[in-house]
């Protein structure tokens, strides 16, 4: 019974739960996203190589994440300490997973002065299979929702303390630095900065707050017009260059405008993703959402709570482009939410009170409901046939080999693991080979026949049949297959991984077609 | 011997990191510039915000609770003068309204003996005051003799001083009604033994400048002199400024040979041992009135540059106990020369940075110190509305827009007080410059 009154129990038994919910498995399941190598390989050109990338750099995300991970990186010996390249990202991915846990456990236990909601919190947080699948990616939303939560621990914890509110709009900055998005949560961030600095100093711990926020947001701007980049090159003349204004004019166009709840909307595609990973918490979110939301005179905090919740909502729901990872920071929202809906509903019905004795065994059972319904996520393996197929080419293919491959690959096909490992110079990001100008026309010279090597996957595959890559489905249309990786991993959620050389006997589709 | 060390050892540490990063000779100059401008910038905006940082500073600066207990300590009020006949007659109306029992007060006026004019215009004041009932006890102070300076008079009229409580105010002064009541209980509630309470100026729509000079005031009392304070170093201000006799006594008075003798006097006291506090509550400000052009103001600015370069030469803040104390005060003293170039550093260098071919990093590095700079601005754009709102003034809202407009002239004009109180130092140009009063602050109109 002393352990429970010790300041540190919780907290240390938060970071161990975490690390392991997260940690086991980790190498395994879920799959490697393409994603996710391009954050590893943007993070260690940035920080291994000093440069922003190993292609063009079109402000498609503010650099600070892949500095961070580029950090990792480097503090931890290289990409390659923990084999695959994508494990050491991952890795980082669980400790900030972890770290956020803990801000959610301070966080509501500051907010409910109750620190077993706040253990709540962050036990839904920590073994929601819908969290777990998430916080393991590689994903700037992960680096951004840890930035989030800290930015809101402080400022729900400032009460009219100048420090407070300048960390809050530090780490307000930052996270916007690591994933934009963030931006869009500015109006209930600014409600509840307003509501929290209520005082005789609040024109100065506001003017702070926002203040150092903006000014870290700059960076992205000044960045862009240090690289002569800002402005698109049509506005000015002069050479054709990317430019980040044009950057952000694109990623506001994309989308098809859709309702949300139109099925081929990129919200109920995005929705049938997140309930098929896991509904409890999605559910139970939007449950205390709308429980908090008319809490609004009695319990502030929680009204900003389903604020917040609902603000980023109706961002994913707007009917522009979304990816299902971009659920992450609503799932923090949602662990939250939940017990502060909790809370209230406690003070509101006699009945639940009367069933306090049995709150210890109905919070173990719903743990271990929730714990088993995530049991798959500790031993399901789905990352072998990528694996594979990249040592099969380090140990089979010459290195001047001209690879178009996915980018979960990029970084360990073209650069040396350790000193006995072959690099691949030559490899390039099937992507950029379509996109790129630079890598089509210079490298490339647009010609299907100076390229050696296609690793073909199942994400290839979908952009392929979009019809949107010609090049590519020239390059596919005149290759025969060398080896498949398949080994039954793609029944339990894994992709299938080809790889074909490429030829002039234009057979390689009728033969992939056939497998 | 201590911050030599210190010094050494930055040095060491520098030019360690700087070979780390492999930077040419023009990138370790906009790296350390940056540096030192960040490092400079940071502790600048604490010092403007540190009463505003959380409400326990705020409470800090309040003197405490007025109705608390009986009035006890008698003060000597020191009104120093030298062609001040317009605006005497109001300074001493004002410091007769004074809440605080008459016979617990008495106001020493300091004129020398040729200075006619003055002189009458005190003995009309007095004379038609005498028609009031109740007033506390005023002696007109006619003296002669050398250096024709506020810090002699104060020296002069200290010997007639009958009072436990020692004050200055300066001639065109307008002292709160209550002002002697909230010293005297901060001296009864807290060990000190020097007060320093605020000092506002308030017409800040007279002059381009004035604006940013009320603000000046308003941060460097409520803000940068508590903090000041509360690290161990005061150079304390020259008016509503209030001493235990002891500590006048002990420490030998005021330094006649100096400019600034209250940056001196400040300096002394706490390298004496004596505790001082700050108070600020904007109906307790003294309130003052802005140089009437560019070049008054230029004028009392070399004054106090130069009086804080001598303080500085004297070497007495080396006596302070602490090293912190020490570098404090030297920072301080050293802030006038560079205050300026730290300013247009923080404009100059994000420009160089932009045009020069530097590393990526280091142009962003460059740029972090300007986030300084555009938070002091925002500040003082928070600071005058404060000033509003306080002291119920009244103004057009462009007036926002002028004081960012402002800034940079206002800057520039500084730097040229600080030039010419170096050359002024240099070449022992040292009488007293007088700035002109025109009662410009009793003359604005104030919202009801």
């Amino acid at each position: 019974m002393k352990l429970f009154k010790l300041k540190y129990f919780f907290p240390i038994i938060i970071l161990i739960f975490t690390l392991l919910s997260h940690g086991i498995n980790l190498f395994n399941y879920p799959v490697f996203l393409g994603d996710e190598g391009i954050y590893s390989f943007q993070a260690w050109w940035l920080v291994g190589l000093g440069k922003l990338g190993p292609y063009t750099y079109w402000y498609d995300h503010a650099p600070f994440g892949w500095f961070l991970l580029g950090l990792w990186q480097r503090l931890t010996f290289g990409p390659f300490s923990f084999g695959f390249s994508l494990n050491s990202g991952r890795i980082l991915m669980v400790v900030l997973a972890s770290l956020g846990s803990l801000g959610i456990y301070y966080l509501v236990k500051n907010l409910t002065k109750n620190k077993y909601l706040g253990l709540f919190s962050s036990f839904v947080f920590a073994i929601s299979p819908l969290a777990i699948f998430y916080h393991r990616m590689i994903l700037l939303d992960n680096i951004e929702t840890f930035f989030l939560i800290f930015s809101l621990l402080f400022l729900f914890k400032a009460k009219k303390r100048g420090l407070y509110f300048l960390l809050s709009g530090i780490f307000y900055g930052l996270a916007f630095l690591s994933k934009e998005i963030v931006i869009f949560l500015l109006p209930s961030y600014v409600l509840a900065l307003f509501w929290q600095s209520k005082g005789k100093n609040q024109n100065y711990t506001r003017f702070l707050c926002l203040s150092a926020a903006f000014f870290i947001i700059l960076f992205l701007p000044l960045l862009a017009l240090l690289r002569g980049e800002l402005f698109p090159s049509a506005w000015f003349g002069g050479k054709e260059h990317v430019s980040l204004i044009e950057t952000i004019l694109f990623q506001l166009s994309r989308g098809s405008g859709s309702r949300p709840w139109q099925p081929y909307s990129y919200f109920s595609q995005s929705l049938v993703k997140w309930l098929d990973h896991g509904s409890f918490l999605f559910l139970a979110g939007l449950w205390a959402m709308i429980v908090n939301l008319f809490n609004f005179k009695k319990d502030k905090p929680s009204f900003l709570f389903s604020l917040f919740s609902l603000n980023y909502l109706l961002f994913l729901a707007r009917g522009s482009f979304i990816l299902d990872f971009y659920i992450i920071p609503l799932l923090f929202f949602f662990s939250v939410n939940i017990s502060l809906a909790l809370r209230s509903i406690y003070e509101e019905f006699k009945l639940i009170k009367k069933l306090k004795p049995f709150y210890p065994i109905l919070a173990l059972v719903f743990c271990f409901w929730l714990g088993y319904s995530s049991l798959y996520l500790f031993t399901t393996k789905v990352t072998g046939n990528q694996t594979e197929v990249v040592n099969y080419i380090k140990n089979n293919l010459p290195e001047e080999s001209v690879i178009l491959v996915d980018d979960f690959a990029f970084l360990d096909i073209r650069l040396k693991r350790n000193n006995n490992d072959k690099a691949f110079p030559r490899v390039e990001w099937y992507s950029k080979a379509e996109d790129d100008p630079q890598i089509r026309e210079e490298e490339l010279k647009n010609d299907w026949r100076n390229v050696d090597f296609l690793m073909i996957d199942d994400y290839i595959e979908k952009g392929m049949a979009s019809g949107k890559m010609p090049f590519l489905e020239k390059v596919f249309k005149n290759s025969t297959l060398v080896k498949e990786f398949s080994s039954g991993e793609e029944k339990r959620g894994g992709i299938r991984v080809s790889l074909f050389k490429v030829d002039s006997k234009n057979k390689g589709f009728e033969e992939f077609i056939k497998n | 011997m201590k911050l030599f060390r210190l010094f050494i050892l930055v040095i060491c540490f520098f030019v360690l990191v700087t070979s780390f990063l492999k930077l040419t000779v023009v990138e370790t100059f906009i790296f350390t510039l940056s540096l030192v401008l960040l490092v400079q910038g940071a502790f600048a905006s604490f010092a403007m915000l540190y009463s505003f940082f959380c409400l326990g500073n705020l409470k800090k600066v309040m003197p405490p609770d007025t109705l608390v207990g009986s009035d006890t300590n008698k003060f000597s009020l020191i009104v120093p003068l030298k062609n001040e006949a317009k605006v005497i007659g109001e300074t001493l109306r004002a410091m007769t309204k004074i809440k605080y029992p008459k016979s617990l007060y008495e106001v020493l006026v300091v004129v020398r003996v040729d200075d006619i004019l003055t002189i009458k215009a005190v003995e009309r004041a007095i004379e038609k005051m005498s028609l009031g009932v109740d007033l506390p006890d005023i002696k007109l102070i006619k003296i002669d003799g050398e250096p024709i300076n506020k810090a002699y008079s104060l020296n002069q009229a200290f010997l007639h001083a009958s009072g436990d409580i020692i004050s200055v105010f300066d001639a065109e002064d307008s002292p709160s009604k209550h002002i002697l009541k909230a010293v005297d209980q901060t001296f009864l509630q807290t060990k000190v033994d020097v007060v320093q309470a605020g000092v506002q100026l308030i017409n800040v729509a007279s002059r381009w400048f004035s604006a940013l000079n009320c603000l000046e005031y308003y941060f460097w009392f409520k803000s940068i002199l508590p903090l000041m304070a509360s690290l161990g170093a005061n150079p304390l201000g020259g008016n509503t400024v209030f001493f235990k006799k002891q500590v006048l006594n002990s420490i030998g008075g005021w330094d006649e040979n100096c400019l600034t003798e209250d940056a001196d006097i400040g300096i002394r006291a706490v390298a004496a041992g004596f505790k001082t506090k700050m108070i600020y509550l904007e109906n307790l400000a003294t309130l003052e009135e802005t140089p009437q052009n560019e070049a008054a103001f230029i004028r009392q600015r070399s004054r106090w540059d130069q009086g804080y370069l001598q303080v500085l030469l004297k070497g007495d803040w080396l006596k302070l106990p602490s090293l912190k104390q020490q570098f404090l005060s030297f920072y301080l003293l050293c802030q006038f020369l560079i205050h300026q170039f730290v300013v247009l550093s923080m404009i100059s260098l994000p420009l160089v940075s932009l045009v020069t071919k530097v590393p990526l990093w280091l142009a962003l590095f460059s740029w972090l110190p300007a986030y300084f700079l555009a938070l002091q601005i925002g500040l003082y754009f928070i600071g005058l509305a404060d000033l509003k709102k306080h002291y119920h003034l009244k103004f057009k809202k462009s007036l926002y827009l002028y004081l960012i407009l402002s800034y940079i002239p206002y800057q520039l004009m500084l730097s040229l007080a600080s030039f010419r109180a170096v050359f002024r130092q240099l070449f022992g140009l040292l009488n007293w410059e007088k700035t002109h009063h025109f009662n410009l602050h009793r003359q604005l109109k104030l919202a009801s």
